[in-house]
């Protein structure tokens, strides 16, 4: 009872909010947007240290599908990451977005419910539908609250994203049909598939193809290179809280989705790709990385960094080591507090002078030190520094996948290069807009008030946090991947 | 923590570390109340607490003890690394070093950064530096050396960067950064490969298993790329050759930075690296051959480019290099108490020639050109004496300490029976006497040829000065050769925790009157060519242009590899993913949008037609369904 009323909050608090906040007096909306995204993370937050949760409720019982949600730590820590960037978000846009404020906040608590349905369905039908029903509420707010060319952007988008998932779609329909014919019985519960396909396998011949429709659909939404440009355009031009969810969830759900399904449900599969796909993250990483540096943008720098970084994590889930999962998964957190941090702070400037230009900046070290400081650990989380949380996810991606028998450590060595080129774009970057003398745009910078504090101090906490004792998100995500890792086939192990 | 004398070790050296972390995190924000002095002094302070915390260590610990504060990176049960401590006389010794030459640069720095706007932060880089270079020498595991690795990297890149409104220094930041993280990666390789070979990174459980021997081939094979990636990043931190480049430039950073970061504790991590791993690095002879050879190759390569420098601190700075190479030189040939004399020893009289050149520096109203120098030994005579020991130590002359230490690294070559790397040793031994002895002339004799109104520094800058001279006369000490009727403490300090490759039997009175005599040329030829120096170029002919331009590296470099990376990152930019993904994209969309537009054409509103397309249809479909049906 008590599992279903906490699962049943976390899917209707933000629907629900989104509901208020189209209602409510414009007013004040910010106020009360905040307040209920404060309501959603203090919600998620009391769940901290529990025990797996359950609900399942019947929805249409002759096709064997049911609304069945399912908490465990994998799907915990980025709904609660999500409810805490998005209460960030929420206050952020307070005071950022005054255009169609309502609007923006209803569907900002939109994105929110489907993400979190999104990671708690188990029902693989389920799971499509919020993954498809993430992208309408971001279309919207790309698309209403975007820079210039923000209709390319957000048009680029959905279609790319749309189209990936509908291969998903195919792939999902012919193991519900697979399953129907060798069984007699409806269903797309997630558990009883992979349990009855461990035990009997489909012919290879017929899984790589499933595999890979699953793997399009997550590689699109990560992105994986060579399927990531959309990702920059949409970041460019995406509002700052469109750009922080973003970064921060949107994105790993292609990672969670490989984590949750993919890779479980197909494992054969999976060792089988492996080295392509291995190999695909590194390129992402190495060209992520170096096209990152020639960016005149600097939200289209970070974007390409993101690209970088995300590759870290696929090369740790598709290399199929324990050690790189953990990696992989930290990283994924990591990766949505650091990049979340950097999107805020380019956010921050970007409302005051209107131009992403790194080169119309520069000296903001003497117009906006607290602001420097703040970009500077965040830079450098970014750039995997010891101390920090960036180093030890992409640590345990490494040494996890170059423990690896189903990959050529010489792949691994070509994506370790990337901590040499990660430092080359951070820094290039902060030397431009923070050193040297005052340029035009950084003359009008004013620093940070009390609300920045009290916006990125969360942020670059956890970043110390996670940096200097891991353990206390690590020991949760261990339990998860040890548990799907012991239902793997003997090879992987 | 088992006992009552394991916790006082753990609280001693739990101070030690984080009194001046929290350091760092105090004097950016309490500098404005508390003033320079009173920040500059607490700052100090702290670090002398730091110092004796370790000096109490160092009497009190019994060849070894290893202490677990925290676990840092665990996974499950199996946990990667802690926050820990393995104090022993390789650690204890170069803590030492490093807390008690940091606190003498805390003190000079309050003079040197005085009026500075940066001064608080200034101190907490500093602090935060010390912190970093502990947790480099006294973890007991890779991951926690790379912490502290990374830290003091990035503490360099602060300070190199202080003045950071000069896009320059900016720039010379980022180069030094980068460039180390070129050694970083060869070192997190290095830790991957010996975590597959051995299954730890554990240091004394790493060099058990090596020690018990038995390892497979693929276990050897593993530790071989494992020592030349800590090779790759040793080079990288001690600025050995081909990743020396940064140390020249990061002279942009303020002077006692130099001194501390640049010459005295940072750069010697990579020496400490690979004494730490000795164990390990014996299993593959040659990677100690490659050692030697590289250390060689650049304490010669960096003195002949350090002849040619007219500013003060690149001149200190190719000197730094080319004594970095000299204890290579003695690691790779198995000589590490020799590499470790060197290091003490360089790291008082090499910051005791940095901060005499601040003082000038301070004294000149920031002028760094020798050539603008000159006849300051009567305007400066504190700083003018105390160099003068640093010179003479740095130059070999007995009984000061660089003389005996250098003359153990070259005793060893010789008996290591490289003659290569011995007459590298003699010309590099020889070239240091004279740019040595030509920047003492240029900067302190003949004219003056500067309009600056010369004045000698502070008492709290001139104190240090002294106490850094005393000891580059005497640190001799603390391994003077039996031979001469020494007691060689240090080597029976670290007994038998390093293998010693030659062992020193007698001394060779006339190898001794040779290296003294090599001595006495280099300063005697600095003398003769500088006694009188009157400005200008030193060095006209175009056929030193090759020494001037520095072998002409940083442009080599440039041309090899940031440009292609540079070209490489526009072309998958602009040509991959702008050209060939977002064009077949754009092409994708296009065939649609025409595909539709054809087909629009049947929507023409005639009902006649639409009954025409069902029938059409509806035949097709008969069709199909009978010919799958016969």
């Amino acid at each position: 009872m008590a599992d279903s009323i906490f699962l049943l909050g976390l899917c209707l608090i933000p629907a629900l909010s989104s509901v208020i906040t189209a209602l409510a007096p414009v007013r004040g909306i910010g106020k009360i947007s905040t307040v209920l995204s404060g309501v959603l993370f203090v919600w998620a937050l009391s769940h901290w240290g529990g025990a797996d949760r359950y609900f399942s409720f019947p929805w249409f019982e002759a096709l064997g599908l049911r609304y069945s949600l399912h908490l465990d730590s994998y799907s915990y820590l980025l709904i609660l990451l999500s409810s805490l960037l998005g209460l960030l978000c929420s206050f952020y846009a307070s005071w950022a977005v005054k255009d169609k404020a309502k609007a923006y906040h209803s569907l900002f608590h939109a994105l929110q419910a489907s993400i979190i349905a999104c990671l708690l369905a188990e029902d693989l039908l389920f799971f499509y539908v919020f993954f498809e029903a993430m992208l309408i509420p971001m279309f919207f707010l790309i698309g209403i609250w975007g820079g210039k060319n923000r209709l390319y952007a957000t048009m680029k988008f959905f279609l790319y994203t749309f189209a990936g998932s509908l291969f998903m779609l195919i792939g999902l329909l012919s193991l519900y049909v697979i399953y129907y014919q060798q069984t007699g019985e409806w269903t797309a519960s997630f558990p009883v598939l992979r349990d009855y396909f461990s035990q009997f396998p489909i012919a290879f011949s017929t899984e790589k193809w499933i595999f890979l429709s699953f793997v399009l659909a997550f590689a699109i939404k990560v992105p994986l290179f060579p399927f990531h440009t959309w990702l920059p355009d949409a970041h460019t031009e995406a509002p700052t809280a469109g750009s922080v969810i973003l970064a921060g969830i949107l994105l790993k759900i292609g990672t969670y989705g490989l984590m949750r399904f993919a890779l479980p449900l197909f494992p054969e599969s999976a060792m089988a790709f492996a080295t392509p796909l291995c190999v695909l993250s590194v390129l992402g990483i190495v060209v992520g990385a170096i096209v990152a540096w020639r960016q005149v943008d600097m939200k289209r720098l970070i974007a390409y960094s993101s690209v970088s970084h995300l590759g870290f994590v696929t090369l740790g889930i598709f290399s199929m080591t324990e050690i790189g999962w953990n990696g992989a998964y930290l990283q994924m957190l990591s990766h949505g507090i650091t990049t979340g941090a950097l999107f805020f702070l380019v956010g921050f400037i970007y409302d005051q002078r209107h131009s992403r230009e790194i080169e119309a900046y520069g000296g903001l070290a003497h117009k906006a030190p607290i602001f420097v400081v703040f970009f500077v650990v965040s830079s450098l989380s970014s750039v995997g520094l010891p101390g920090l949380n960036g180093f030890v996810g992409e640590f345990l991606i490494l040494l996890g996948s170059f423990q690896s028998v189903l990959v050529d450590p010489f792949w691994v060595v070509v994506a370790t290069t990337g901590v040499i080129l990660s430092a080359i774009y951070t820094l290039h970057l902060i030397q431009k807009i923070c050193y040297g003398e005052v340029k035009r745009e950084a003359v009008g910078v004013v620093d940070f008030g009390r609300r920045e504090w009290l916006l990125y101090s969360p942020l670059v906490l956890l970043m110390f946090s996670i940096g200097l004792y891991p353990s206390w998100v690590m020991d949760s995500i261990y339990e998860t991947t040890s548990l799907i890792f012991s239902m793997m086939p003997e090879a992987v192990r | 923590m088992t006992n009552d004398i394991d916790s006082i070790f753990a609280v001693l050296s739990g101070v030690a570390v984080l009194l001046p972390l929290l350091g760092a995190g105090l004097w950016f924000w309490l500098c404005p109340r508390l003033g320079e002095k009173l920040t500059g002094y607490a700052a100090s302070s702290f670090l002398g607490i730091s110092f004796l915390c370790t000096l109490i260590l160092f009497f009190k610990v019994d060849s070894f003890v290893q202490l677990e504060f925290a676990r840092w990176i665990s996974v499950g049960p199996s946990n990667l690394a802690s926050f820990s401590v393995l104090l022993d006389p390789l650690s204890l010794a170069l803590g030492l070093v490093v807390t008690g030459v940091g606190a003498l640069i805390h003190i000079y720095s309050v003079g040197y950064m005085h009026g500075d706007p940066g001064f608080g932060r200034f101190f907490s880089y500093l602090n935060l530096f010390v912190v970093a270079m502990l947790i480099l020498i006294w973890s007991d595991n890779l991951l926690g050396i790379f912490l502290g690795w990374e830290g003091v990297g990035l503490c360099s890149y602060l300070l190199i960067s202080f003045w950071n409104k000069d896009l320059a220094n900016a720039q010379a930041g980022k180069k030094a950064f980068i460039v180390n993280r070129i050694g970083d990666f060869g070192f997190l390789i290095a830790m991957f490969c010996l975590y597959r070979a051995f299954g730890t990174l554990n240091i004394p459980e790493l060099l058990v298993l090596v020690r018990e021997g038995g390892l497979a081939d693929w276990q050897l094979e593993y530790s071989l790329w494992a020592c030349l990636g800590l090779v790759l990043g040793a080079a990288g931190k001690s600025a050995q050759i081909p990743l020396f480049v940064w140390l020249p430039d990061a002279m942009a950073g303020p002077t006692p930075v130099s001194a501390l970061i640049h010459a005295a504790t940072m750069v010697t991590a990579g020496v400490y690296l690979v004494c730490r791993l000795q164990g390990l690095f014996l299993l593959h002879p040659q990677v100690l051959e490659l050692v030697a050879y590289m250390g060689g190759a650049t304490a010669f390569f960096a003195a002949t480019i350090a002849i040619f420098q007219f500013d003060i601190k690149k001149v200190l700075a190719y000197s730094t290099i080319s004594q970095l190479g000299l204890m290579f030189l003695a690691v790779g040939l198995n000589a590490p108490v020799a590499a470790y004399f060197h290091l003490i020893t360089h790291a008082f009289f090499k910051a005791l020639l940095f901060l005499g050149a601040g003082s000038v520096i301070h004294g000149m109203h920031h002028e760094q050109d020798m050539r603008k120098m000159g006849g300051l030994r009567k305007k400066m005579p504190l700083s003018f004496w105390t160099m003068t020991i640093g010179v003479l130590a740095i130059a070999g002359i007995p009984p000061l300490s660089g003389f005996v230490s250098k003359d153990e690294i070259l005793l060893m070559t010789k008996l290591a029976d490289r003659p290569w790397l011995y007459g590298l040793g003699l010309a590099t031994a020889l070239m240091t006497a004279f740019y040595m002895g030509r920047l003492w002339f240029m900067t302190f004799f003949g004219r003056t040829r500067s309009d600056h109104e010369v004045h000698e520094s502070p008492a709290n800058m001139t104190a240090v000065l002294v106490v850094l001279a005393s000891l580059s006369a005497v640190a001799g000490v603390i391994n003077w050769p039996r031979a001469w009727g020494g007691s060689e403490w240090l080597s029976s300090y670290f007994g038998d925790l390093v293998y010693q490759g030659s062992v020193d039997s007698q001394v060779s009175w006339g190898s001794l009157l040779m290296k003294v005599g090599i001595a006495v040329a280099g300063l005697g030829l600095a003398w003769w060519k500088y006694r009188a120096f009157v400005g200008g170029d030193d060095f006209r002919s175009s056929s030193f242009r090759l020494f001037k331009g520095k072998y002409f590296i940083d442009e080599i470099y440039d041309f090899l590899f940031v440009r292609n990376l540079r070209r490489a990152g526009e072309l998958c930019w602009r040509v991959v993913d702008q050209g060939m993904i977002d064009g077949s994209l754009h092409l994708l969309g296009r065939l649609a949008n025409s595909v539709a537009l054809r087909f629009k054409r049947l929507q023409t509103g005639v009902l006649q037609a639409y009954v025409l397309w069902v029938w059409i249809g509806i035949i097709v479909l008969l069709f199909g369904a009978w010919s799958l049906g016969s």
